[in-house]
C-alpha cells in the first residue's frame, strides 16, 4: 500500500490541527480518493474538499491522478483575505 | 482608436437640446441622401468582446438604426447582445456606442439611423484593450526624477527606459487595506504614473495594526482618500484616482478597463471571482494575492493563459473560510505578500525576469517556508476554457454574491461577527 505524505496548507491545517500527515492508500488509489479519506478522518474539512487544489511533487494534478509510494501531496484550500 | 471629441457627463447624461440639434444637423450634412432600406455597416468590436466574433476587429451587419445593427450582430454571433447589454435592453452605463465616432446619446440614442459604409463602435467606458487608451507619455526624465529614481535607473534591468515604462503605466489596486497598503506604497515610491484605488470603506482603529496607508489621524476618513494622501505624500508625481464604491458587476468593467494592470487585495471571495472575470473579459494582467492568519498565496494571471477559476472553480461554502476580520491576520504578513505582488507588477511592467505566472506561491509564516505549486490553464474552465457543458460557460459578469452563497462581502452578518469578536476581546482583556 502506497504511503503518501500529505501537507496541509492555510485554513486546512488549522482545521485538522496538523501540518503534515502520512496516509496509507490502497494500490491504484487516486488523489481524489485520498482527499475523500481526509474528509472521513476529519469530517470538519468535508465542506472544503471540493475546493482544494491538489498538487503532487509541487505540480497541480487532476483528481484522477493515481498515487505512487513516496509521493508528496499538497492540499491547498483557497483563502480570501486581503484587508 | 479615436472615440470622437464629444464628452457627455455620464452621471447625468445631460446634453443641451441646442447642441443635440446642431450635432444632428452637422451629421446629416456630411452624409449622402438616404436611399432607405437595410444597408451593411461596419461594426467595430473592441478587444474584450472579440472572443465572440472569432477575434475579428470589424464585422459587417445590416439594419436601419443602431438597434437593428446590433441585433444583426447578435444573430451572426449569438450571445453578443447579452455580453454587451447584460440581461436588459437599455445601453448599460459602462458601454458607449459611437456612430462614425459620435457618441449616440448626442444623436438619437439606440434609434440613431445608420447608412451604408457607416461605422458603429461598441466600447466599454474608459476601456477596451491597451490600444483604446490614451497612454501617458514620459519624455526625458527631469534632473529631480533622475535623482529620485537613481537606485532603479542604475540597475541594468531598469535603466532610464525602464523607469519611463514605470512612469507611463497605470495600476489598479483593489482594496486599500492589508495588501493594498504595501502594494500602493511601493508602487508610489517606484513612480507608477497612475494608481487607482478601489475602496468604499472608512479607516477604523482596528485597521492600524497592519494597514500602513493609514495613520491615527485618518480614523473615520474614507480609505481611498487616506490612501491618496499617503501616496502623494510619498511621491507627488503619482496621479491617484479614487473609486469610493464597492466593486460590482455593474461598474467593474468600466473601472478595470481604465488601467494597464490590476492587483487584487480584495477581502472576500465574491470580489475575487468578480475581479478575475472582469480581468479575463478585458484581457488585463491580474496579480493576485490573499492572506489569512499566518498564510499567504500569490500568483499572476496573464490574459488567455489561465485564471482564478482554473485554480478554484467554485468558492467554498459560506463561512468555511473565514475573513481576516473574523479570524485575524499577522500584520507583518500583509507586508510580505503585498510587496511580492508589487514586485510582480514591476517585473511585468519592465518585462524582466520570471513572474509567478503558472506558479502558485504559498507562504507559511509560522513555518517560515515558501513553497510553490506549478499550475496551469484548465482547458475546461467555465470562464477561459471550453466546459463540457457549453451552457455552463460564463460569458458575462454574473451575480457574485449569489455565486458565493451571499455570505461574503461586507454583509451585516460579517460586520456583526467581527464586532462581536472585538467586544469579546475587550471583555477578556479586562480579566
Amino acid at each position: 500500500m502506497p504511503e503518501i505524505h500529505v501537507r496541509l496548507f492555510a485554513g486546512l491545517h488549522d482545521l485538522v490541527g496538523r501540518r503534515e500527515l502520512v496516509l496509507s492508500m490502497p494500490d491504484g488509489a487516486t488523489i481524489g480518493q485520498l482527499r475523500d479519506r481526509l474528509g472521513e478522518e476529519y469530517p470538519i474539512v468535508q465542506p472544503l474538499l471540493s475546493t482544494l487544489v491538489c498538487a503532487v511533487d509541487e505540480e497541480y494534478v487532476a483528481p484522477e491522478h493515481v498515487l505512487r509510494d513516496g509521493e508528496d501531496v499538497a492540499l491547498i484550500p483557497p483563502i480570501s483575505g486581503g484587508s | 482608436m479615436d472615440h470622437g471629441h464629444l464628452h457627455i457627463d455620464r452621471s447625468t447624461g445631460d446634453i443641451d437640446p441646442a447642441s443635440r440639434a446642431a450635432l444632428r444637423a452637422a451629421r446629416q450634412g456630411e452624409r449622402r441622401p438616404s436611399k432607405g432600406g437595410r444597408m451593411p455597416v461596419s461594426v467595430y468590436i473592441p478587444t474584450p468582446f472579440r472572443k465572440m466574433t472569432g477575434n475579428r476587429q470589424h464585422v459587417e451587419a445590416e439594419g436601419a438604426d443602431v438597434r437593428e445593427v446590433l441585433a444583426d450582430v447578435d444573430k451572426q454571433f449569438p450571445g453578443f447582445h447579452s455580453l454587451v447589454f447584460g440581461t436588459g435592453d437599455a445601453v448599460p452605463a459602462h458601454i458607449n456606442i459611437y456612430v462614425n465616432k459620435q457618441e449616440i446619446t448626442s444623436l438619437d440614442g439606440i434609434a440613431t439611423k445608420v447608412r451604408d459604409g457607416d461605422e458603429v463602435a461598441v466600447i466599454p467606458a474608459m476601456a477596451g484593450g491597451a490600444g483604446d487608451q490614451p497612454r501617458r507619455r514620459i519624455g526625458a526624465l527631469t534632473p529631480e526624477q533622475v535623482d529620485r529614481y537613481s537606485r532603479h535607473i542604475i540597475m541594468p534591468q531598469v535603466g532610464p527606459s525602464g523607469q519611463r515604462k514605470i512612469m507611463e503605466s497605470s495600476v489598479l489596486i483593489i482594496g486599500a487595506g492589508g495588501l493594498g497598503s504595501p502594494i500602493a506604497v511601493y508602487l508610489a515610491l517606484a513612480g507608477i504614473g497612475r494608481i487607482g484605488i478601489v475602496d468604499f470603506d472608512t479607516v477604523d482603529i482596528s485597521n492600524l495594526q497592519r494597514q500602513i496607508l493609514h495613520q491615527n489621524d485618518d480614523i473615520g476618513k474614507p480609505k481611498a482618500l487616506s490612501a491618496k494622501e499617503t501616496i502623494n505624500a510619498y511621491n507627488p508625481d503619482v496621479e491617484v484616482t479614487t473609486h469610493q464604491v464597492p466593486i460590482t458587476s455593474e461598474n467593474a468593467l468600466a473601472i478595470i478597463g481604465g488601467y494597464d494592470y490590476v492587483i487584487n487585495g480584495a477581502d472576500n471571495f465574491a470580489a475575487r471571482y468578480l475581479v478575475n472575470d472582469a480581468c479575463y473579459f478585458l484581457k488585463k494582467p491580474l496579480i493576485d494575492g490573499s492572506i489569512l492568519l499566518f498564510d499567504g498565496q500569490v500568483t499572476v494571471y496573464l490574459p488567455d493563459k489561465g485564471c482564478y477559476r482554473c485554480l478554484y472553480p467554485s468558492p467554498p461554502p459560506p463561512g468555511m473560510v473565514p475573513s481576516c476580520a473574523e479570524a485575524g491576520v499577522l500584520g507583518a504578513l500583509c507586508g510580505t505578500v503585498g510587496t511580492i505582488q508589487a514586485t510582480e507588477a514591476l517585473k511585468l511592467i519592465l518585462g524582466v525576469g520570471e513572474t509567478l505566472h503558472g506558479r502558485l506561491l504559498l507562504y507559511d509564516a509560522l513555518a517560515m517556508e515558501f513553497r510553490q505549486v506549478r499550475i496551469r490553464k484548465d482547458p475546461k474552465c467555465v470562464l477561459c476554457g471550453e466546459p463540457d457543458d457549453p451552457s455552463a460557460k460564463v460569458t458575462e459578469l454574473i451575480d457574485y454574491d449569489a455565486f458565493c452563497g451571499g455570505a461574503f462581502g461586507h454583509t451585516n452578518e460579517e460586520e456583526q461577527k467581527a464586532a462581536d469578536a472585538t467586544s469579546a476581546l475587550r471583555e477578556q482583556s479586562k480579566v
